[in-house]
């Protein structure tokens, strides 16, 4: 059994950069099952041509239900001591969390200008081989336009839009935060389905450092929340913990490495195209004739024999 | 930025200045020849929100509703000078006068309810949305007709195919039309069992009083019960979930045929309810 998810961003201390592939790698880490790992930027090679993806003997799936129900089927549940009462709660909190903070999540990540261009667009960019990259993530930004759009009347009316948004996404950290109390997981001392799902969603927002920080702000204003996260990831994503910390002990690495060397061959290459051009199109003329012969030289000292001494 | 608190404090500041009025009234099409499940559910919701708070109000039907409103969606109310749309709105409306089902319940429910209300509008209101609208034998038969009957020809079919291609795009963005019926049914029925273990053997979902989320499931199960359609898998699978079912007697028993025998004038249309009782008898 092997998944494919999205890359991490080690700077964030994130094990995955994309909401379901956090779904998944948290669920098989509190289940426990022997699930191979493997980290990729690239959907197109993906089965179901998208990523996550959970390659099993019954195939190929995308979608983290059909993925816990077959771990379930193998015997791997997160969600052994949870009452059918408890289960239905999990279903109920998923649709909340779908209703509420996905739609804020996906705009502020993928519709709202100044993060997408930034911060979203620029990793993928980055993380994704051309020429997918063209691609890709320009196909994921109308998806989610289309998405936000379809659920307002006008669209257009940008303040209303993120308003709204902000204040369900808001209402429904403040009432995840009343749930969790002082426990350490939603349904007790071990983490549940439910755990996996919140998550992820809480790592994104949290972790992720975007141009619109409301949200990151209102989860770091519920030292619960942020707790919990941050514990989570130490226990179950200890890798990605370490590389965080080391990462911030470190001086910020700059984007370019190797900045002045680019600079010189750039500058040096400009100079020698502009000098091949000025040469070519004459406006420069570089002295190179045949030095005189002597006919010449003579023709010209005869000349000047009358006149003045010396010539050339 | 957003302005969250400035918007809350300015519907808080507006709403608290009046008490209820005697005059509202509650807009939705017409129930016998127009009104189309997903909205029959709906504005069932809001009426049996209002019973439970008992708050007057009276039932006006008209044709145009649904652009008569200001989102666009019915029922909406009509309170002195406030129009407030869908049920969220109206509950959120009716608090800031003061009027709450919820106050002796503590976050850690108020939470859970919110969550179960989620679940039911978004499976139960798409799962509607996708049998009214996306599945042919019920558009053809059941929709089509009944949507554009206020219309004159042409313009029912072109409104009932724009109609159609909104419902349709949205139900694409959410993930709902690229599912099959039989994956809408097992939703549906996930759902409902998820609900019907939530409720156990308790009279309402939080105690003995009933809460909105009681109003939502009962306008939504209600009208999947007596509502006939072309294919009656939907109401075979709330059926089986007696707990349920008993839910909606319940609410109908103590809340909507009290006002109908009493004769009160927000009867125009409710008398034409089937009884649940007698739904027992049809075939199943």
């Amino acid at each position: 059994m092997e998944l494919i998810v999205w890359d991490g961003e080690a700077r964030y201390g994130l094990p995955s950069m994309d909401l379901k592939s956090l779904q998944m790698m948290a669920y098989i880490k509190f289940s426990g099952a022997p699930v191979t790992i493997i980290k990729s930027s690239n959907p197109f090679r993906s089965p179901t041509g998208r990523l996550p993806v959970f390659k099993c003997t019954d195939g190929a799936f995308s979608d983290f239900n059909q993925v816990a129900t077959f771990l379930r089927k193998q015997n791997f549940s997160c969600d052994y001591e949870l009452s059918p009462k408890q289960c239905s709660e999990v279903v109920a909190y998923e649709q909340l969390l779908l209703e509420k903070l996905y739609p804020a999540l996906v705009y502020l990540w993928w519709v709202e200008p100044k993060s997408y261009y930034d911060v979203i667009h620029k990793w993928y960019f980055s993380s994704m081989p051309f020429p997918h990259k063209l691609w890709y993530p320009r196909k994921y930004h109308q998806g989610y336009c289309d998405l936000i759009n379809s659920m307002f009347d006008d669209p257009d009316d940008n303040q209303l839009v993120e308003t709204e948004l902000h204040k369900q996404a808001q209402e429904c950290l403040t009432m995840l935060s009343n749930r969790l109390g002082d426990r350490e997981y939603f349904f007790g001392r071990s983490p549940s389905t439910l755990d996996a799902v919140i998550f992820s969603y809480l790592a994104l927002l949290l972790k992720v450092d975007l141009k619109v920080p409301v949200l990151q702000n209102h989860i770091k204003a519920c030292p619960n929340l942020s707790r919990y996260v941050s514990k989570t990831i130490q226990r179950f994503f200890p890798s990605e913990a370490h590389r965080s910390t080391d990462t911030r002990d470190s001086p910020p690495k700059d984007d370019v490495p190797n900045k002045g060397r680019n600079l010189l061959l750039s500058g040096l290459v400009a100079f020698s195209a502009m000098f091949g051009y000025a040469i070519a199109a004459g406006l420069v003329q570089v002295d190179m004739g045949e030095p005189p012969t002597e006919d010449d030289y003579d023709y010209e000292y005869d000349d000047y024999n009358d006149g003045e001494s010396g010539g050339s | 930025m957003p302005s969250v608190l400035l918007t809350d404090s300015i519907s808080v500041e507006l709403g608290a200045q009046e008490p209820w009025p005697n005059d509202v009234k509650l807009f939705q099409q017409y129930e016998v020849e127009q009104i189309l499940l997903p909205d029959n559910a709906n504005c069932l919701a809001v009426q049996a929100f209002l019973k439970m708070c008992q708050l007057n109000h009276t039932l006006e039907m008209r044709g145009n509703a649904e652009h008569m409103s200001p989102s666009g969606r019915v029922p909406f109310i009509k309170a002195g000078a406030f129009v407030v749309a869908e049920l969220d709105p109206i509950v959120a409306f009716v608090a800031n006068k003061g009027v709450t089902l919820t106050e002796r319940l503590d976050t850690t429910q108020k939470a859970d309810m919110r969550a179960y209300m989620s679940l039911v509008s978004n499976v139960l209101a798409n799962a509607e949305l996708y049998v009214s609208w996306v599945d042919p034998a019920t558009y053809e038969d059941v929709t089509k007709p009944r949507y554009g009957s206020v219309y004159p020809w042409p313009i029912n079919v072109f409104l009932t195919r724009q109609k159609r291609n909104q419902v349709v795009r949205r139900l694409r963005v959410l993930g709902w039309q690229q599912k099959t019926l039989e994956e809408v049914y097992n939703e549906v029925e996930h759902c409902c069992s998820a609900l019907s273990e939530r409720l156990d053997r308790q009279d309402f979902f939080f105690g003995k009083r009933p809460t909105e989320l009681d109003a939502l499931v009962f306008g939504h199960l209600f009208t999947l019960l007596t509502t006939p359609l072309p294919d009656n898998r939907l109401a075979t699978i709330v059926r089986s979930f007696s707990n349920l079912v008993k839910l909606c007697q319940v609410v109908e028993r103590d809340f909507f045929e009290k006002t109908n025998g009493g004769g009160s004038s927000s009867g125009n249309g409710e008398g034409d309810y089937d009884k649940l009782e007698d739904l027992n008898q049809l075939p199943m």
